[in-house]
């Protein structure tokens, strides 16, 4: 579907990129239980602040996030502490972490955005979840910004779900948030996201043929037909970005990072972010340059 | 809503049964579905009865609890809305579930910190683990080519499912749409309210001074929703119309609800507008009322001030079958269709006694009456406030 939503700003944590801006990037915290401190709300809040900048998402504004597996090092703590315990010693901070909206609810309450709080969690569609939800939020006339990001950790367990679906996997952590908004006084200064589409289709070619054309594709998650895609979408170039960002769930936020970086007077205009996710699921989200 | 969203199929499974004549009679009679807990051994928490799903070897034998609940319900809401095999690649499945796969890793991961070694059986549920994963599998059963999506917004979860499944078809996106919720009991859930002291060893008493707490339970609920066109074209009989929805964040604090209720007001207020409703207009409110101290007292402010000139009758309806978290929000809207269609007012099973501090009293038991609008209202961790509008339809 046809979206329009202005990127405003970005913060990213994870991979050290070229093409990333440097100063846009926050430092992934330990993976350890903290007590309060919760690892992946506490790196949110981080990247929703660096990201809105000097800007403010207002009181009526929204946080969308997309996270394959929430706060797992929480949850781990908690799950383990309880049979290593006999369920003698619970950790509640532990449990309240563990529900997978705790990182939005999190960046809500510490930049005061009162308007929808919603988490998606649908593996590597789940930032394009998170951008429709926005589309509509937008469509539906409500007022205030957006803040949409998506991130996820690696821990042990991670790297034993791979290998038991055969893939083994390349480590990787971290996400990326954004400050959208719809089109307003600053419109054409930044990138916009224009099209988005979700789906489970038997034919992704064909699928990806219905899209507006583009000058350049990243692909992400499974390895698919590259040149095939191209194909089906104009004349465009192909990049695949798994080898960039590995197997986070979250790795379509880095890449989403990285088109808005790339497109512009000197790269490509349009950038599709193409990811085929292990759900079996397909997601498009297309960026252009700023107008001026 | 710019385009009327109505619902032409329904399905629930929960501690009250199978299908909406078991809801029914469980509504009619004012049954808690509450008992002792026989999925796994829970003395050290301390006895807490659930609203289980006892359903016998067809659980056992699933790929998982979570899908065992969600697929039998899937197939109903499927049935009922006369859909078949040509639909099934329009169609887009909005999940709502906050445990997905954990009921079985909590048993590898038992095995694990035991010491016991794990097979390559056990080792599967780590694939299986994260809520998606259940979505997907789902979305494969069925044969379903629409975009899937998967909501984990703790207690509003299914809600906003409907929400969200309400939107794809408004943009679009897909030309039906499964919505609903599951969640399956587990050691994670039962513990971890537990430690929050959050769970009455009575069974919950919403709304009632004596109230100590929820009572946790599982099942799950679809409903099958299309553009009112849509549906009138392929001769469906829509059973209501989804008219407004609405989700706010309370802000506030990472568990506790706003003392004041603010969230959940703006949010019903929200739902009231879009749907183009006068607050007088509402018939029947289904409360979240989950019988914890905290949520009640803010739910009685929140309908205190929305409904000014005098608040509808309302219950919540969480005794009859525990508070199922994820799936709660679209076992209301089925509790909400039912009252819509058969025109009742359920009862809030577990009330005795007034709390003066809310300052509102909900319908003790179920009665007979001409109900034409409903709101339904679902509260999540952390102040996410979700409420969803129903309305009869012709016919």
């Amino acid at each position: 579907m046809k979206v329009d939503l202005e990127l405003r700003g970005l913060a990213f944590a994870g991979i050290e990129v070229g093409g990333l801006p440097a100063d846009r990037r926050v430092e992934l915290p330990e993976p350890r239980f903290r007590g309060r401190k919760a690892r992946l709300p506490g790196l949110a809040v981080e990247l929703a602040r660096r990201a809105l900048g000097e800007g403010e998402v207002g009181a009526e504004g929204s946080v969308l996030v997309g996270t394959a597996l929430g706060c797992l090092t929480e949850t781990a703590a908690f799950v383990e502490n309880l049979f290593e315990q006999d369920g003698a010693a619970p950790k509640p901070r532990a449990f309240t972490a563990s529900v997978h909206n705790a990182i939005a609810s999190e960046v809500a309450r510490k930049l005061g955005a009162r308007g929808e709080c919603q988490t998606f969690v649908q593996g590597e569609s789940s930032l394009a979840a998170a951008l429709f939800a926005a589309e509509r939020a937008r469509v539906r006339g409500l007022t205030g910004d957006w803040l949409v990001g998506a991130l996820d950790e690696w821990t042990p367990y991670v790297a034993r779900g791979r290998a038991a679906c055969g893939d083994e996997g390349t480590p990787a952590e971290g996400g990326a948030f954004f400050h959208l908004a719809r089109p307003g006084s600053g419109a054409g200064q930044c990138p916009r996201l224009t099209e988005l589409a979700i789906g489970r289709p038997r034919d992704a070619r064909d699928w990806c043929s219905r899209r507006e054309p583009v000058d350049m594709i990243y692909g992400l998650g499974a390895a698919f037909d590259g040149g095939a895609l191209t194909g089906s979408s104009g004349a465009a170039s192909f990049r695949s970005l798994r080898e960039v960002f590995g197997d986070s769930p979250a790795a379509p936020a880095l890449g989403l990072a990285l088109a808005a970086a790339d497109c512009g007077e000197s790269g490509p205009r349009r950038i599709a972010l193409v990811a085929a996710s292990r759900l079996g699921e397909w997601s498009w989200i297309t960026v252009e340059a700023p107008r001026s | 809503m710019s385009e009327r969203i109505v619902i032409t199929g329904l399905g629930i499974l929960s501690a009250a049964g199978r299908g909406l004549d078991a809801t029914r009679a469980t509504l009619r009679e004012g049954r808690s579905g509450l008992g002792s807990l026989t999925l796994f051994d829970s003395t050290r928490c301390g006895h807490f009865p659930v609203g289980e799903v006892r359903a016998g070897e067809e659980l056992a034998q699933a790929r998982s609890r979570t899908v065992a609940l969600a697929l039998p319900t899937l197939h109903d809401a499927w049935a009922q809305a006369g859909l078949g095999d040509g639909d099934r690649a329009e169609t887009a499945l909005c999940l709502g579930t906050c445990v997905g796969g954990m009921p079985e890793t909590e048993e590898v991961l038992g095995k694990l910190v035991a010491g016991e070694e794990t097979d390559a059986r056990d080792e599967g549920v780590w694939g299986r683990h994260e809520c998606g994963a259940t979505t997907a599998y789902l979305a494969r059963e069925l044969g379903l080519e629409g975009p899937s999506l998967t909501l984990s917004t703790a207690c509003s979860s299914s809600a906003q499912a409907l929400a969200a499944a309400a939107d794809l078809l408004a943009a679009g996106e897909a030309r039906m749409a499964l919505a609903g919720g599951v969640d399956a009991i587990c050691r994670l859930t039962l513990h971890g309210f537990a430690s929050l002291l959050a769970m009455d060893p009575e069974g919950c008493r919403p709304f009632d001074t004596r109230r100590a707490g929820m009572s946790l339970g599982e099942g799950a609920a679809f409903c099958v929703l299309e553009r009112e066109e849509d549906a009138l074209a392929r001769g469906a009989r829509p059973l209501a119309a989804l008219a407004g929805f609405a989700n706010t964040c309370d802000a506030h604090h990472p568990t506790a609800p706003h003392p004041e209720g603010e969230g959940a007001q703006r949010a019903m207020a929200l739902a009231l507008e879009r749907a183009g409703w006068a607050p007088e207009s509402v018939d029947y409110v289904n409360a979240h009322g989950t019988g914890t101290r905290d949520n009640d007292l803010a739910e009685g402010h929140a309908l205190r001030r929305v409904f000014a000139g005098g608040v509808p009758p309302f219950s919540s309806t969480k005794r009859a079958f525990g508070h199922t978290l994820a799936a709660a929000g679209a076992i209301e809207a089925v509790v909400s269709v039912l009252a819509l269609r058969d025109g009742l007012l359920p009862g809030n099973p577990g009330f005795a006694e007034a709390d003066p501090e809310i300052g509102l009293e909900p319908l003790r038991e179920t009665t007979d009456a001409t109900v034409r609008r409903v709101l339904s209202s679902s509260f999540g961790f952390g102040g996410n406030n979700t409420v969803l509008c129903f309305e009869g339809v012709d016919g």
